[in-house]
């Protein structure tokens, strides 16, 4: 376990030194050209480079003795069997049977390697694509859907693993071979070597024409079909309306004319695959046309007399093999371009260098003390819609600050700012008057008490999730956390307490999530508290209840609450209602009510419902 | 778009092109001769029987392998005429043996065409059988499906139902449950066969190269069976660590905001990295015990009988009992009688794994609709809007009773909104309504019809909902809106989409109402609720039902959104459900429920007035605001 860590952490080292070249950079995705993907992922093997070698030496061998072995045969059939030449058989005999043994011991020792490199090239791609992943930015993980993000770590990286351990050597094997065999048969017969030669370049171009006939149709099914999964999914996700609005008829209509649909292109689809199998296949009618040719040569010379019916064994098995490694180079070569596929989309990904980046050196963060200092912060996600516009404040320690306003208006973006998940495009966000971008961002990040609108469960026990926030919790500081955030006694009546299986079966509400969320949040005692929208999800009851609870627990807490339910943030010290990123007013709830303004009228709006709505048409 | 239907009147029947029979086979009460054999032959048989209605297609392809299998087997001895008669037969003069030469190299070709053509033949009617098989098992799946109780929908995620109408009948890489009809079968006879036809001509060449190989092939067929089980501990644990990888890396990334906010992104990689290297472990300790098993122990065994049998074979020629030529095709057969039976080994194994998708499908298939029209329901009348629920006593689970004994009447044009705690039943007396569940006792009436005795779909027809969410189709925004009325025009679309006031924000877009909703437009929560309403006003309604409707927006949209709803709710019954209290006080009747029975009706003056639950609900959502 040891050297793995180090292994782990010396690639973390490089992937931010890496990093830190491309700092302040805007994200890009370069073009590559596909031979430069290709070597991009052989660099992967390096570590192996030994093993590799050993690999090709063993498989080059055995192929060379599997040549062997025909020979024996022709001198089996021409000599010993019809002169009844008994020491020739048994000398024969023998020579069979320890070449066989010898290339099986060749056997295990290639498969033996190939699977140690297989698993271990894996192993370290699949950890520093995730690693890489989760340290971009949020706006990069945000931009795709996450299910596309799963799908890069999972299934492209098996894709792009099999084109480098299983398709790459069963290329490198294949060419090996077609050279191998070429030699041999042009010394048997070099008129019949020239013939195959130029019966491939007929071949050749034919079975491209085919692929491309075959790749045309893969992709009209495949987005045939993927309709009617989005068809299905939509049915499926949708069945409130379509059972409120009596619609079941009309959706498996639209589902099954889209199967039909999809059906017919399909059919269309395996046409091509039988007209590529029947015309250039393995057992297709050309290579067999071709052998049956070639071979009714040289039986009739047989037959003749020229040459002895012995030698045909060798010819024959050259010619199969010959016929074999070279349509085995065509089809890898055709299946090489289909997994550069994933092998692009991966390098989409590995290409976007992380944006917020520690600087080298950076120190820890000491202990927060809670001042908060936003100077004159401007900032975007998307180029063209500001989001802050000279954002100015300052936050007092043991302050319990509320930030309020119109969605849009740019709360949730302060939490962003101040945790670093985001760097600001201009001015500075001071933490107890440091520069948050000077100091190693996992210091600052880990003093807060983090509780957002929805509490993300990890998988595992409710003890692993608490223990998230802070690895070195006794079980005392959890149960101390888990009674300020009064969940202590649901988690006392559950039988297995601590220890309850968190998984998609176990359903908390929504409210004892959120306690569990903030029970999180106080097991690293923090002294800065950020709650975004912690009571927005839930219904307006068990709101009251956790208002209740995390009233106590801000007690002598810097804490800053972002929401736009104002019940949650009416007895805050101080509420900056914000408004197209700044901050337009200040105070408590009781002046800012006075006062009138903006805040008193999303006050009002806020709890008079519709009435407000009523007097004030013009919004 | 097959036929944009207009209204369905009977829920109960299928849509045409259902397989009723596989559908009810299941069905509780249905005895049948099935029921004395094991289960997992009684799920296979069932599938079978969807061939059925495609015997012709699959008798012929039954022949097809019939005729095609031998004359693979005859060319093997004309390769041995050619050998021993023509090749090695120097007594007979040269121009016979070359006219023998040239008649044998003429069958072959002529050979070749006919089992390729009848491959060919034999693939393009699987093909066929593929397709209609595959969309008739879907069709039934899916139909079924939504004829499920929403309690059942809801039980499974999305995903899974989704898997089961997919990948489960015919998915990717010739996975599910028609390809073990259409393939393995037809497989499973052609393997038997050439097993017959191989094994009888070794018999004819020398029977006992046969016996050796029919002895040998049974024991070594169990004991690889055998290290297979040996080797399924290990399987599983690997499953279990990679299911384990699977689910870290989904964390990550699902949860990739709290990794990042909480400072713990070195933790997750390394956790996730344990995580992978663990799975390396089993992974490696897995494939080196496969390599001893297989690549070691099966294949010594193998080879000793293999090399036993070509010294054999050998050795029989050096003492005349064999020819050349046997000698030559002896080896083709043994290993035509060797390589289908490890094949049907395998296939039996792939149909057993085949079963495992199938018992998915049967399990939801074989769960009866609960919630269906009775057999001699008739269709409401046009609904005049009158509501009543008389005596209701509800639960979704026998031991928490929801509604106990609810008795609400709504006049025609009424507006009544339901409030109460969370848990009080509010959102079951709209599902009730909606005939989404059956009461327990007690009923529910529309124009003094209960509900169940009408057809579902023709008071539903006259009903306009809208929900907490507004799940969007894919598709343009007519399509969404015209979701409501299938029939209806584009003026009607955009009449409803003006009262829902979000006809502006349509025509501001570039395509207008025909605008794509997957393309890469973000609509706000307000404007998603705003379709929602429309869609429910296309159908001029008589009955309007809102579930929560603003409940997921915020306050300023919330409160233009409720004022769009106080415009269309007039002249129309209608029922709103809402815990934020200030969005309903416009209402003309405010029902509060309580432990599943009203504790408190009136107006909302009337109710602060009374000085019950709905004051200390007010109360509560109002605090702050009294400073």
């Amino acid at each position: 376990m040891k050297s793995y860590n180090k292994r782990i952490f010396d690639s973390f080292k490089s992937q931010v030194e890496d990093a830190v070249d491309h700092h302040g950079q805007p994200l890009q995705v370069r073009q590559r050209n596909t031979f430069v993907i290709f070597l991009k992922f052989l660099t992967v093997m390096k570590p192996y480079w030994d093993k590799v070698l050993l690999v090709v030496l063993v498989v080059c061998g055995s192929m060379t003795m599997n040549v062997i072995w025909p020979w024996m045969g022709k001198i089996l059939i021409d000599e010993a069997l019809p002169d009844k030449n008994w020491r020739l058989f048994w000398i024969l005999v023998v020579a069979r049977l320890s070449l066989i043994a010898f290339g099986r011991i060749m056997g295990l020792f290639n498969q033996f390697f190939t699977r140690y490199i297989d698993l271990w090239v894996f192993g370290d791609l699949r950890t520093r694509f995730f690693d890489h992943l989760v340290r971009l930015s949020m706006t990069f993980m945000q931009n795709r859907p996450t299910g596309e993000h799963i799908y890069r770590a999972g299934s492209d990286i098996w894709g792009v693993m099999f084109m480098i351990t299983d398709l790459l050597p069963r290329l490198l094997e294949a060419i090996f071979e077609f050279f191998l065999i070429m030699i041999l048969l042009t010394y048997v017969d070099w008129r019949v070597m020239v013939i195959i030669l130029l019966y491939m370049v007929p071949y050749t171009m034919l079975v491209h024409w085919i692929t491309s006939l075959v790749r045309k149709y893969d992709r009209e099914a495949r987005t045939k079909w993927q309709r009617t999964t989005a068809i299905l999914q939509d049915g499926v996700a949708g069945k409130m309306v379509v059972k409120t609005f009596a619609r079941r008829r009309h959706e498996v209509r639209k589902f099954m004319s889209a199967n039909v649909d999809a059906w017919r292109t399909q059919i269309k689809r395996r046409y091509t695959f039988i007209l590529k199998g029947q015309l250039v296949g393995n057992w297709g009618f050309l290579p067999w046309i071709m052998g049956w040719l070639i071979r009714a040569w040289f039986f009739r010379q047989a037959i003749l007399g020229h040459i002895t019916y012995g030698s045909l064994l060798p010819i024959f098995s050259y010619m199969n093999r010959f016929r074999n490694p070279f349509q085995r180079i065509v089809n890898l070569v055709q299946q090489l371009r289909v997994s550069m596929v994933p092998a692009e989309r991966i390098m989409q990904t590995l290409d976007v260098a992380p944006v917020v980046v520690n600087a080298p050196n950076a120190p820890d963060m000491p202990p927060l003390q809670g001042h908060v200092r936003f100077e004159d912060v401007y900032f975007s996600y998307e180029e063209d819609v500001p989001i802050l516009q000279g954002l100015d404040f300052t936050i007092i320690p043991g302050q319990k600050v509320a930030f309020v306003g119109h969605s849009g208006a740019g709360k949730s973006t302060v939490l962003n700012l101040l945790l670093r998940l985001y760097d600001p495009a201009e001015g500075r966000v001071l933490l107890d008057g440091t520069d948050v971008r000077e100091v190693r961002m996992e210091s600052l990040q880990q003093q807060v008490g983090l509780v957002f609108q929805e509490t993300f469960l990890f998988i595992g026990t409710i003890r692993d999730n608490i223990l998230f926030a802070n690895t070195n919790a006794t079980d005392e500081m959890i149960w101390e956390a888990l009674r300020e955030a009064e969940l202590d006694e649901f988690v006392h009546s559950l039988p297995k307490g601590l220890d309850t299986d968190l998984h998609e079966g176990t359903s908390l509400s929504g409210g004892q999530k959120q306690r569990l969320g903030i029970a999180r949040a106080l097991v690293r005692n923090p002294q800065l508290l950020v709650l975004d929208e912690p009571t927005s999800s839930l219904d307006s009851d068990t709101e009251v209840r956790v208002l209740e609870t995390l009233r106590k627990v801000m007690k002598g807490r810097t804490t800053i609450i972002i929401s736009h339910r104002l019940p949650t943030v009416v007895d805050a010290d101080v509420i900056f209602a914000m408004d197209k990123g700044r901050v337009v007013e200040a105070g408590t709830h009781a002046q800012l009510f006075a006062e009138g303004g903006y805040y008193a009228d999303l006050y009002t709006t806020y709890f008079a419902g519709k009435h407000a709505g009523e007097n004030d048409e013009d919004d | 778009m097959s036929a944009v239907a207009g209204t369905d009147i009977e829920q109960n029947t299928p849509v045409e092109g259902v397989d009723v029979e596989l559908l009810e086979a299941g069905r509780v009460g249905k005895a049948s001769r099935l029921d004395k054999l094991g289960r997992e032959t009684r799920t296979f048989l069932r599938f079978v029987k969807l061939l059925l209605p495609y015997k012709d297609k699959a008798i012929l392809i039954m022949l097809l392998i019939l005729v095609a299998v031998p004359l693979g087997e005859i060319g093997l001895f004309l390769f041995r005429v050619l050998v021993d008669e023509v090749v090695l037969n120097f007594d007979r003069p040269i121009g016979e043996r070359l006219t023998l030469f040239y008649l044998i190299l003429g069958t072959q070709l002529i050979f070749w065409i006919l089992h390729h053509g009848m491959g060919v033949l034999r693939q393009i009617f699987g093909f066929y059988l593929d397709m209609k098989i595959s969309i008739k098992l879907r069709h039934t799946f899916y139909n079924h499906l939504h004829t499920l109780s929403l309690g059942f929908l809801r039980s499974r995620p999305v995903g899974e139902h989704m898997y089961r109408t997919t990948a489960d009948t015919t998915g990717g890489g010739r996975q599910g449950v028609v390809y073990m009809i259409t393939d393995d079968i037809p497989q499973a006879f052609s393997l038997v066969y050439r097993i017959v036809w191989a094994g009888g001509l070794l018999i004819a060449v020398d029977w006992k190269l046969a016996m050796v190989v029919v002895v040998y092939m049974i024991p070594y067929t169990g004991f690889s069976h055998y290290l297979y089980t040996l080797l399924k501990g290990t399987m599983r644990q690997l499953k279990i660590q990679q299911q384990r990888c699977a689910a870290l890396l989904r964390d990550g990334i699902r949860g990739v905001k709290t990794v990042k906010g909480f400072g713990r992104v070195n933790y997750q990689v390394l956790k996730y990295t344990q995580q992978v290297y663990e799975e390396r472990r089993v992974w490696w300790k897995w494939a080196m015990l496969s390599m001893l098993t297989h690549s070691i122990v099966l294949w010594t065994i193998h080879q000793l009988v293999t090399q036993g049998m070509w010294i054999y074979a050998a050795y029989r020629v050096m003492t005349g009992h064999l020819s050349v030529g046997e000698y030559m095709i002896v080896f083709a057969l043994v290993r035509r009688l060797e390589r289908p039976l490890e094949q049907f080994v395998k296939l039996m194994q792939s149909i057993r794994m085949q079963l495992v998708p199938a018992e998915r499908i049967l399990e939801t298939l074989d769960v009866t609709p609960e919630i269906v029209d009775a057999p001699d329901a008739e269709p409401i009348a046009t609904i005049q809007g009158r509501v009543e629920f008389r005596d209701v006593h509800f639960s979704y689970d026998p031991e928490k009773p929801v509604l106990r004994g609810l008795n609400v009447t709504v006049e025609p044009g009424e507006s009544v909104a339901f409030v109460g705690p969370s848990g009080a039943g509010k959102s079951t007396v709209m599902y009730l309504l909606m005939r989404l569940y059956d009461v327990d006792s007690g009923q529910v009436l529309i124009d003094d019809t209960p509900i169940q005795t009408v057809t579902m779909d023709s008071f539903l027809d006259q009903m306009g909902v809208v929900l907490q969410e507004t799940h969007l189709f894919g598709g343009t925004f007519t399509d969404n809106i015209r979701y409501g009325k299938l029939q209806a025009d584009d003026e009607e679309v955009a009449q409803a989409a003006r009262m829902a006031e979000i006809h502006e924000f349509i025509e501001s877009l570039p395509d207008g109402y025909e605008r794509d909703l997957g393309e890469g437009l973000k609509l706000s929560g307000g404007q998603q609720q705003r379709l929602g309403i429309a869609r429910a006003l296309i159908r001029d309604p008589r009955i309007l039902l809102l579930d929560e409707a603003t409940a997921s927006l915020d306050s300023r949209i919330e409160c233009q959104i409720v004022r769009t709803i106080e415009k269309i709710m007039r002249g129309r019954t209608t029922l709103m459900i809402s815990h934020r209290l200030v969005t309903v006080t416009g209402c003309d009747r405010i029902v509060v429920i309580d432990e599943g029975r009203v504790a408190e009706q009136g107006t909302h003056r009337e109710l602060l007035a009374n000085d019950g639950l709905y004051k200390l609900m007010w109360d509560e959502q109002t605090r702050g605001a009294a400073d």
